[in-house]
């Protein structure tokens, strides 16, 4: 059995749970957000046990877990804030107990594992050790090392991308920002004194014919190339503006660099990753970072793929 | 306009096409909510740590003035310590306070992590 754990405004969710719905694939969705009212959990003789409705699940029960996103549960129950907050951890805890009892190796993926996959240095340091070309990239807050970065070693050609995440929000959406892997001009330059303010991101900027969203599930990858040019040159970065007129391509990455990557990917004990890779304008495979619950579906949506059959083919396995 | 950091002067509005339906996306378009970047999908990481620690009831992760990662050590803290050990696997013996600030090199981890 699978256990899907999500929300309730989940379109990767949903596309999902039709996929699986079709291959007769059995599976229990929690919407953390809204199943409070609909389950109960106990625990006895070293056993916890999850109700909903007449149905009754022990840990072992689940062959597999996909954790997608989940929110922070939610009660409906009138109270006081504390109390409330104070309530819902109790639910929390006895519900992360329940989970604690499924194996790690059953999850797609744990969170645990997540976060620990999910720093961008560490992962360049990685990928380079597992064989995958990745471009120059230092993080300093010394203007003068950036400075000499971006003539003796870039070129002139470096990006600044963000090390965690580049979306800004803001009490409104519609003053929300964005910061995308962004050329570094001559002129921004003049603004190096602001590095000693954060440490920041620096990439000689890769000359390149696609990028690649490479999901890898399980021991299967499926690769998309993405292009989209601006007077004949790849955009910088992909996203801008929201994937619009991008083309889908479908690409085979070589024998080694599909080897390198399973191994990075096993390495943090995933079971799923999204990898951001491009195929230069030399036609090596230049890895960027790993998206360890990275998003997928549109893929399939919008670009013609079919990621969701290498997931119904991990989750048919018992 | 003047940023606080070098990497904010590159910060861009979001046109994430929610008032404009004849973009053909926004809220509630599927394209729009798988793609990498929305409010929706900001939320990779927090979701991850949402889940450990009893913290699948906070509601303090998405909120960006909540600040992970704080040094200080005020009692309204020790919860969030716990969540942290949850979050990188290590021993969850930080039942008390005084476990909890017994060791600094420990907390400053969390602190790189959250």
């Amino acid at each position: 059995m699978l256990l899907i754990i999500t929300k309730s405004r989940d379109v990767t969710a949903d596309y999902l749970c039709g996929r699986l719905a079709e291959h007769a694939i059995e599976f229990r969705r929690l919407d953390t957000d809204g199943c409070l009212e609909r389950i109960s959990l106990s625990y006895s003789n070293s056993t916890p046990v999850l109700r909903y409705k007449t149905e009754e699940w022990a840990a072992g029960d689940f062959t597999h877990v996909w954790f997608r996103r989940p929110l922070p549960l939610t009660l409906g129950i009138e109270m006081e804030d504390a109390e409330r907050a104070h309530t819902l951890a109790e639910w929390s805890e006895a519900l992360e107990g329940f989970l604690g009892h499924i194996p790690l190796e059953a999850w797609m993926n744990h969170p645990s594992l997540n976060v620990r996959a999910s720093h961008k240095m560490e992962q360049l340091s990685r990928a380079a050790r597992f064989g995958l070309a990745v471009p120059p990239t230092i993080v300093s807050q010394d203007a003068d090392r950036v400075r000499s970065f971006f003539w003796d070693e870039c070129d002139g050609r470096m990006i600044v991308k963000p090390l965690a995440s580049g979306y800004l929000e803001r009490q409104s959406p519609s003053d929300d920002t964005v910061i995308y892997a962004s050329r570094v001009s001559e002129s921004d330059l003049n603004d190096l004194g602001l590095v000693s303010r954060c440490p920041t991101l620096f990439q000689r900027e890769v000359a390149k014919q696609m990028e690649v969203r490479l999901c890898v599930v399980d021991d299967r990858v499926a690769a998309a190339g993405m292009v989209a040019d601006e007077a004949g040159v790849q955009v910088l970065d992909i996203r801008r503006p929201n994937v619009r007129d991008v083309k889908y391509v479908e690409v085979v990455p070589p024998p080694e660099v599909e080897s390198a990557l399973l191994g990075l990917v096993r390495s943090y004990g995933l079971r799923f990753a999204a990898v951001d890779m491009a195929v230069a304008d030399d036609g090596r495979w230049v890895f960027f970072e790993i998206n360890p619950n990275g998003q997928w579906a549109w893929l399939d949506i919008s670009g013609g793929f079919d990621v969701a059959r290498l997931f119904v083919q991990s989750f048919s396995r018992s | 306009m003047a940023r606080s950091t070098f990497l904010l002067q590159f910060q861009e509005p979001c046109d994430d096409m929610t008032s404009d339906p004849a973009s053909g996306g926004g809220a509630g378009d599927p394209v729009f909510e798988t793609i990498t970047r929305s409010r929706e999908t900001n939320d990779q990481h927090a979701s991850d740590m949402a889940f450990l620690g009893a913290s699948l009831a906070s509601s303090t992760w998405d909120d960006p003035a909540s600040g992970m990662g704080t040094m200080e050590t005020k009692a309204r803290e020790t919860t969030d310590q716990n969540r942290a050990d949850d979050a990188l696997s290590f021993s969850t013996a930080t039942a008390t306070r005084e476990a909890d600030d017994a060791d600094p090199s420990q907390r400053s981890y969390r602190t790189f992590s959250w």
